[in-house]
């Protein structure tokens, strides 16, 4: 049995203000992207309007280099805890956007906020969505040359699918927005050198005992089975590295070369091994799964990762991918653009195409897609049902989310102020010594809970209007329908 | 076919795609075809300014 495992998710995404009648072609957005943040914080309560939040659920939220709303998930030990927690990201942004959107109605400004889970933009800007592993620390400093070949060629599995115009103006079909601009296997710098795996020294916890690897290459994941897959493959792959298992013999001449084949042409690749050989991307998947089948995992919901990796494969080596046409991203995107293409009676070519995939994207309930095709059974979910609507709020029980989850709470119902990050928690009114949480298992604190347990009796209370946690559980609309 | 559409612009010494594309279960295809419906909707409106506007400042 491998060791337990902490695994997050950060997800940067894009952000538009759209004009909500109709315009002349080209003209520019009601307001900047700069702008557009403004207001989609201007909506929420006064605590929440600081731009680097831990929520509740031990999430948080904040805005990146290029004002892109970020969310990050709580420490999960589960993959269905990551997929809830996910997905409760979403669906505060998503109420974040219209609440913004009905208070730039309410002052007379035609403009509607749209918050985008995708990875690119109109003039090609790359955005990330970032996976987090907690390894040993020599298993981040050593890591084994196969670990590249395993990510370069999982975009068969767990792309987003995209389309690409070339310069000249030609329409592809592609398996991965991200692939493409990926441009090391490791670096320390996500902005210029956007690696695979980012080096960067950050663990959050006791160094000594913990690393974070970060996978930076992927692309974020409408489709949460897909998120299941890509987090609970990725999962058996590092348990089996940590259990004296290996992947160096099918280490790759230049995996960013065969990421970039991935990205283009998915399962069908060919890719160059170090030691000669030329295999599929299928067949290279394939042969990590057959080495992490059959093992026993800590991290709760790894089995059914690995059985949807065994149908998808054994689909895609078919070429009959019905049975998983509704759990892959990127068969599912592509379903929907090429039953637009059949319903429109339009071609590949027509530049609307570029619209309906955006609203593939748009976690809108009215100008997104994915609640209306989860209803119409062609795009699955892992999330139990009312598992996403309670991540809005709970952290989970068993990692030390739930230590900073219940703080930020307690602190934001009784209007103290406190400083937290990942690793501390600290009252700062009345001042009390900070609180280090250096263990990510540590489910309870027995100092933070005497903490919290005198926030919420012994200090005079300060709410100012509804708090941060009531304004999360308010107005989240039908988070139920379709899990 | 979407597939032979796609398969039209590919460059010239690309392999063919492995996938085809993948259909909807039969017994949800009327609800799909709504979703597709409702994707006019969506497209009624500045769909292109809209695709044009969608320019960030870079992430990460």
């Amino acid at each position: 049995m491998a060791a337990p495992r902490i695994v997050g998710l950060e997800t940067e995404y894009g952000l538009v203000a759209a004009h909500t009648e109709s315009v002349p072609p080209g003209t520019p957005n009601p307001l900047t992207t700069a702008e557009a943040i403004a207001e989609l914080y201007r909506g929420t309560p006064q605590a929440y309007r600081s731009r680097n939040r831990f929520l509740p659920n031990g999430g948080r939220l904040y805005v990146d280099l290029g004002s892109h709303p970020e969310y990050a998930t709580a420490e999960c030990r589960s993959i269905p805890d990551v997929v809830a927690q996910d997905r409760a990201g979403e669906a505060i942004l998503r109420g974040m956007a219209e609440r913004a959107t009905i208070a730039l109605a309410e002052r007379g400004v035609p403009a509607r906020i749209h918050v985008l889970k995708n990875n690119r933009d109109a003039a090609g800007h790359s955005f990330g969505c970032h996976e987090n592993y907690l390894v040993r620390p020599e298993t981040a400093a050593e890591l084994d040359p196969g670990f590249a070949a395993f990510l370069a060629t999982r975009p068969l599995l767990t792309g987003g699918g995209a389309l690409v115009t070339d310069p000249d103006g030609t329409r592809r079909w592609t398996f991965s927005a991200r692939a493409p601009m990926i441009l090391r296997v490791l670096s320390p710098d996500p902005t210029r050198e956007r690696p695979m795996v980012l080096t960067r020294a950050e663990p959050h916890a006791d160094a000594s005992r913990h690393a974070r690897l970060q996978v930076t290459h992927g692309d974020s994941n409408v489709t949460d089975t897909t998120t299941a897959l890509k987090l609970g493959l990725t999962v058996a792959v590092l348990d089996l590295l940590e259990d004296g298992g290996s992947l160096a013999d099918l280490a790759l001449g230049d995996a960013v070369a065969a990421l970039h084949a991935v990205g283009r042409e998915g399962a069908g690749a060919v890719v160059d091994l170090a030691d000669g050989r030329r295999m599929t991307a299928r067949d290279l998947q394939e042969a990590v799964l057959e080495r992490v089948e059959g093992r026993e995992h800590a991290v709760g919901g790894v089995a059914e990762a690995l059985g949807l990796t065994r149908r998808a494969l054994d689909a895609l080596r078919s070429g009959d991918t019905a049975p998983v046409a509704t759990e892959l991203d990127h068969l599912v995107k592509h379903a929907v653009l090429a039953g637009y293409v059949t319903h429109a009676g339009t071609s590949w070519d027509d530049p609307r195409l570029a619209r309906v995939e955006l609203a593939f994207h748009d976690l809108s309930a009215r100008h997104g897609l994915a609640d209306r095709l989860r209803a119409a059974g062609a795009m699955a979910s892992a999330a139990e049902p009312g598992a996403v609507a309670a991540a809005v709020t709970v952290p989970p029980s068993d990692t030390r989310a739930a230590v900073r989850g219940a703080f930020v709470a307690a602190v934001e119902e009784t209007g103290q102020q406190a400083s937290v990050s990942w690793a501390h928690v600290r009252l700062d009114s009345p001042p009390r010594p900070q609180l280090d949480l250096p263990d990510p298992f540590a489910a309870h604190d027995d100092a933070v809970a005497a903490l919290v347990e005198e926030i919420r009796t012994s200090l005079p209370h300060h709410p100012g209007g509804r708090s941060g946690l009531g304004w999360l559980r308010h107005g989240l609309g039908d988070l139920e329908r379709g899990g | 076919m979407a597939q032979d559409q796609i398969r039209e612009h590919r460059p010239a010494g690309e392999p063919e795609p492995v996938e085809p594309p993948p259909a909807p279960a039969a017994a949800a295809a009327h609800d799909f075809s709504q979703v597709l419906a409702d994707i006019d909707d969506i497209l009624e409106t500045n769909a292109l300014t809209f695709v044009q506007g969608f320019v960030q400042e870079g992430g990460e």
